[in-house]
């Protein structure tokens, strides 16, 4: 039998465009389990990269409970929620964000800047991570200097800085070509086996292979895999504008 | 008693004042209290140099970072966006030009000194008449004036702080008491708890003694006339500065919308 790790519980996420109210999520439920690998597929707009977000805290839901590892998220205050994305949850982006004129290394130890560490400290982690992704021999480089499969390496590299028990990843080879998007799934793979929590979004259904767990979200409900399949065939996901 | 006013008919400098004012201010504050004429000038030109002298340190400092590349990155810029992070770093190195750097914060700083003498001497002037206190608009600002000489005490500690450390001052006064959040009133209640130090109520204790000596207001009367009068500068103050981050718009707390 193994732990909830994360358990959402009827979330609801609604955004105001001007006057129109855009409902992302329409009542997620969804648990992961401690040490899993999850596969979120779903169309885009189907709420799946709204749901990461609301889970790595960098934003908040309209409705609902999410809570990761015992901690109900609603009930932190901004600095407490800062605090939860810097220890708990590693974020790797679709389009990277990584920081132009910082090097690899800079980029890597940026989010420990805030734990009060040392310098020292900091670059020591910076490097030990960066040797961990296979990018020892580019740690001075800059984001403009390093291929998309590098830079997604560095945002790896970075998500782990603070050695989080959840990795969130939004579309992570989605930028990539298909042996780099390969290469990185297979170290998403690694990272799972190290011990971590994995969640990825994606449309990506070769990702599916890594994982542990598959979840299926579709006009920002989670559906079955037969539901999934059937919408599949149809030109675009419903829309959910009220 | 003639000599005393003939010196202050024909002198414009103070300078010998200013020890006295700060460790011996009972009897520095019984002098300044009995003159009606304009002594306020010592007082404020030695802490329009220290201000000016902090933003030159400061801006140095600033100008250095500005040419190794250096930006102050809030805490989650990794969850910018690229446009956002290139937006937030075009906006950052706008700023880094001398205008930014050296002018208007001395410009700023300066009518802080100058504009801050002049309402704080026009309040406490009404707040003490108010409470029956005799004395007159000239010696309020000259009181006023020589009250300030803390604020320029700090400055110059900051001065020596800077050049000592290399590190500019990033939480001055109680800010590490700041409470967390985006709404507007935690901004202001931020602002506001920055310009609370130790200095201020040195302020205050020289301002209470001038007042007492000068209005023949009771202890009670005067410290609650002054500290009135330092709260609403205070409250003013931090409103300033509230709206300045709010136009300023670069203090991008939750880019968060998607």
């Amino acid at each position: 039998m193994s732990d909830t790790f994360v358990k959402i519980s009827q979330i609801y996420k609604e955004f105001y465009m001007g006057q129109t109210i855009v409902r992302a999520l329409a009542g997620v439920d969804l648990e992961l389990e401690q040490n899993s690998f999850t596969v979120l597929m779903g169309p885009s707009g189907s709420g799946k990269s709204t749901l990461l977000y609301l889970l790595g805290g960098l934003d908040r839901a309209t409705q609902g409970q999410i809570e990761v590892n015992g901690q109900v998220l609603d009930e932190l205050d901004e600095n407490a929620l800062a605090v939860y994305r810097r220890r708990t949850v590693g974020f790797i982006f679709q389009s990277f964000n990584l920081i132009a004129n910082m090097t690899a290394q800079q980029n890597v130890a940026f989010p420990m800047r805030f734990n009060h560490s040392t310098n020292r400290l900091r670059n020591q982690r910076a490097i030990e991570v960066l040797k961990q992704v296979g990018l020892e021999d580019r740690m001075l480089h800059r984001p403009t200097e390093l291929s998309g499969g590098q830079q997604q390496r560095v945002a790896i590299a970075r998500a782990l800085i603070n050695d989080p028990s959840l990795i969130l990843a939004d579309e992570p080879t989605g930028n990539l070509d298909t042996t780099t998007g390969a290469n990185i799934m297979q170290l998403l793979s690694e990272l799972h086996r190290s011990g971590r929590s994995v969640l990825v979004v994606t449309h990506d259904t070769r990702m599916k292979q890594f994982a542990t767990h598959h979840r299926y979200l579709l006009d920002g409900k989670i559906v079955s895999e037969d539901e999934y399949n059937q919408a599949s065939i149809l030109p675009t996901s419903k829309g959910l504008v009220s | 008693m003639a000599e005393i006013a003939y010196v202050e008919k024909n002198r414009r400098f103070y300078f010998s004042w200013v020890p006295e004012v700060l460790f011996h201010p009972r009897k520095a504050f019984q002098r300044i209290s009995s003159s009606s004429h304009p002594i306020w000038l010592t007082p404020l030109l030695i802490l329009s140099s220290l201000v000016l002298i902090n933003v030159l340190v400061a801006g140095r400092l600033k100008n250095q970072a500005a040419l190794m590349g250096e930006i102050a990155y809030p805490p989650d810029f990794q969850f910018y966006t690229p446009e956002q992070q290139a937006q937030y770093t075009q906006a950052i190195q706008s700023t880094q030009g001398p205008v930014f750097v050296y002018v208007l914060p001395a410009i700023t700083s300066l009518l802080g000194v100058w504009i801050g003498w002049l309402i704080l001497g026009g309040i406490l002037h009404l707040v003490t008449t108010l409470f029956g206190g005799r004395g007159s608009t000239a010696i309020s600002m000259n009181i006023v004036g020589w009250g300030s000489l803390p604020l320029a005490l700090r400055a110059l500690i900051q001065v020596v702080y800077i050049l000592i450390t290399n590190k500019l001052i990033s939480s001055p006064g109680l800010s590490g008491f700041s409470p967390t959040g985006d709404a507007g009133w935690l901004v202001f209640v931020g602002q506001l708890l920055r310009l609370i130090d130790i200095y201020i109520i040195w302020q205050i204790l020289l301002l209470i003694l001038g007042v007492r000596f000068s209005t023949g207001l009771n202890t009670t009367k005067s410290s609650f006339g002054v500290i009135l009068a330092v709260l609403i500068i205070l409250l003013l103050q931090a409103g300033l500065s509230y709206l300045g981050s709010v136009l300023g718009n670069l203090t991008i707390t939750r880019p968060f919308f998607f």
